[in-house]
């Protein structure tokens, strides 16, 4: 009986090294284990930071190239509107000003027209009178050639020469 | 020879008054004058001593009929009435053509008087109307008559460089100018009357 019974405390304290050798092994390996954990971490965290870092100065480029667009934008939107306030302001100048010249020119060729109308109807009148005096004279002259007798024409002929006459003597 | 060829053109000259006249009397003395066959028989006959002047005279108006010329006719047969028959005498001097010559020269020295009349003139007012211009002008002129009835009445006339337009024409034309003068006158004056 001794035998098994130290054959079995023999087995006992062989498994109880062997359980503290592996439970030591066990601890050795995780505080390896642990340590690469750890190293693993920082290394990763290292990169996280760079990467945010990276992320970050991207992101803040990113951020200020759109920011400047935003401004290009907005400079533009402004000066587009500035632009398209000054066309309007423009153009609303412009109208009155046209609309204004529109009405002097009207104005202008009513006076015109006025004005031709009436030298018109003057050129006319004079024209009548014109003719008229011309008329009277034909009249004139028909009556006079039909009312002269021989004796007007013999007396007019005999004045007419004493005028010619009187004439010549002066010229020579 | 009482008379000279020279006087006797001057003589006949006054009796004509018109270019037409006085070119045909021209004509006809030219055709006398160089018609030799005439000469010839008015010598004979003016020289023939068996002729007293009456026969001499009564046979040069037989010879002289060939002249269709009354004024021309007439002043010969005034001029051999008057016992003038030298003037066909050609022996030693050609009268006859003395005659036609200086007849010549006076027509070329005497002025044309161009009258244009609005009636006819009647040839028994020539007379006057020379006397007319030779007491006013002291000339003695040709008419040259043109009838225009246009003329109204007056005369328009041409004389040497001169023309004269003393026509009622005229002078109504005249009027028309200074009436239509003065109404472009009162025109620019007070400004165009506007009847509405």
């Amino acid at each position: 009986m001794d035998s098994w019974i130290v054959y079995t405390g023999l087995t006992v304290v062989y498994i109880i090294i062997l359980i503290i050798y592996f439970f030591r092994r066990s601890r050795s390996h995780e505080r390896e284990l642990h340590q690469f954990l750890q190293v693993a971490e920082d290394q990763l965290k290292h990169r996280q930071a760079e990467i945010n870092q990276d992320a970050k100065q991207k992101i803040s480029k990113a951020y200020s190239l759109v920011k400047q667009v935003h401004d290009i934008a907005a400079a533009f939107e402004k000066q587009a509107q500035t632009e398209y306030d000054q066309i309007v302001e423009d153009a609303k100048v412009e109208r009155q000003e046209l609309i204004a010249k529109t009405k002097t020119d009207i104005a202008d060729l009513f006076k015109q027209a006025d004005r031709e109308i009436a030298e018109y109807k003057a050129a006319r009148f004079k024209e009548v009178e014109r003719n008229l005096v011309k008329l009277v004279m034909a009249v004139t002259q028909k009556a006079l050639g039909k009312s002269l007798s021989t004796s007007d024409h013999r007396q007019l002929i005999l004045s007419a020469l004493d005028e010619v006459i009187q004439k010549q003597s002066q010229s020579q | 020879m009482p008379v000279s060829p020279s006087k006797l053109a001057h003589q006949f000259f006054a009796s004509l008054y018109t270019t037409a006249d006085v070119k045909a009397v021209s004509d006809q003395l030219e055709a006398l004058s160089q018609n030799q066959t005439f000469k010839v028989h008015a010598h004979r006959i003016v020289t023939d001593s068996q002729l007293t002047d009456n026969q001499k005279g009564t046979q040069l108006l037989y010879l002289l009929r060939q002249i269709d010329q009354p004024l021309l006719y007439d002043f010969f047969s005034d001029l051999i009435s008057a016992h003038h028959i030298w003037l066909f005498h050609h022996d030693k001097i050609d009268y006859f053509d003395k005659f036609v010559q200086a007849f010549q020269q006076v027509i070329d020295t005497c002025p044309v008087f161009y009258l244009t009349t609005a009636t006819p003139l009647h040839p028994s007012d020539y007379p006057a109307l020379i006397q007319k211009i030779k007491t006013g002008l002291g000339l003695r002129v040709l008419l040259q008559t043109n009838v225009n009835p246009a003329l109204i009445g007056g005369v328009q006339v041409k004389l040497e460089n001169y023309l004269y337009d003393v026509s009622i024409r005229s002078k109504l034309n005249q009027f028309q100018a200074q009436w239509l003068k003065t109404l472009d006158e009162s025109d620019s004056l007070v400004g165009h009357h506007d009847p509405g």
